[in-house]
């Protein structure tokens, strides 16, 4: 039996759903709608802050109050762009203003006298080293890229974004995206010293 | 590198060049001929797989935890508006309508001062158990 006409909608439902009819479902109130959107755009939102340069504990706190402020003005979401780059803009925005206000948590360690939550931190950032070396190194390049390059390489490698949807989206021609995807990918394997 | 070659390495970009599929007749021509650009473009792949791979990082349980309550618990800036003058143009004319019977009966029986301040409380009253009743329904 179909789901269409189906009364009561299951999560799977819900994520196999379209963007606009999410968004709309989302806000009608429907919790299960509301819920398949962070399943599906919280991973783009927390990479976000992640290749930002935060570190996790900040990229957490950060991304929940992205995923509350999508949820605020998602009634402002027009479907004139992807949802994906209306949340990618509003998260690199999210970051731009955790950058702009330095409210960071991070205190002074009392290594003499160390907490238990000190210590579990460190044991943590240690076994997250080695997994994340390549990544850190990724970040610390591409935030050396200028704008518009850094966006075009976040919108085609992390939201999955087409060279139309990001020449679209940026007002860019779609032959300068592809020049910077180009060239920043060239310059970026070099950095990264991937050459064999 | 020539800009045949530099046109057919941009191509890489295009949805009917991705990883997987067969590639379009003229880039596969191109290929199959200039050694140069076979090897950039294998360069480019498997730097394209490493960036699709180390960009993504996926959040912990526990954000996405946290993310669920935001989401439920979350109303749009428009829905907040929206109920704030509902409630507030219920409370009024709740209030309107109380401070209209309180007048008759006032005027009936001399007592002034009555229509105001009864106006008020009912109307005060009145939006306050409003938004108790909200918080209960969005706590369930």
């Amino acid at each position: 039996m179909g789901n269409e006409g189906s009364l009561w909608k299951t999560l799977a439902d819900y994520s196999a759903s379209a963007d606009d009819d999410l968004v709309q479902r989302a806000l009608a109130g429907e919790p299960l709608a509301r819920r398949a959107l962070v399943d599906r755009y919280l991973p783009l939102i927390y990479s976000v802050c992640r290749r930002s340069g935060l570190a996790k504990q900040d990229a957490d706190d950060v991304a929940q109050t992205i995923v509350m402020r999508m949820f605020q003005t998602l009634a402002k979401f027009r479907g004139e762009s992807k949802l994906s780059t209306w949340i990618f803009t509003l998260a690199k925005r999210g970051v731009a203003d955790h950058f702009r206000h330095p409210h960071r948590r991070e205190e002074p360690v009392d290594w003499s006298a160390p907490t238990q939550e000190n210590l579990t931190s460190q044991l943590e950032q240690k076994h997250d080293y080695a997994a994340h070396r390549d990544a850190d190194k990724l970040t610390q390049r591409l935030n050396t890229l200028d704008e518009p390059a850094r966006s075009i390489m976040l919108l085609f490698y992390l939201a999955d974004e087409s060279v139309g949807d990001i020449a679209q989206a940026l007002n860019l021609p779609e032959g300068t995206v592809k020049t910077h995807l180009f060239r920043s990918r060239a310059w970026l394997r070099q950095q990264l010293e991937l050459t064999p | 590198m020539n800009a045949t070659c530099e046109a057919i390495l941009m191509r890489q970009f295009d949805a009917d060049c991705e990883a997987g599929k067969p590639l379009p007749d003229d880039v596969a021509k191109h290929l199959s001929v200039c050694s140069s650009c076979q090897s950039a473009w294998a360069e480019g792949s498997q730097m394209d797989h490493y960036l699709q791979s180390h960009m993504k990082e996926e959040p912990g349980n526990h954000l996405y935890r946290r993310s669920y309550m935001v989401a439920v618990n979350e109303h749009t800036t428009e829905h907040l508006n929206w109920f704030w003058w509902r409630q507030s143009a219920i409370a009024l004319l709740i209030g309107l309508a109380v401070g209209g019977a309180t007048h008759i009966f006032a005027e009936l029986n001399g007592l002034n001062w009555l229509n105001v301040s009864v106006f008020l409380f009912s109307a005060s009253v009145v939006f306050l158990l409003s938004i108790m009743w909200h918080l209960r329904d969005t706590e369930n």
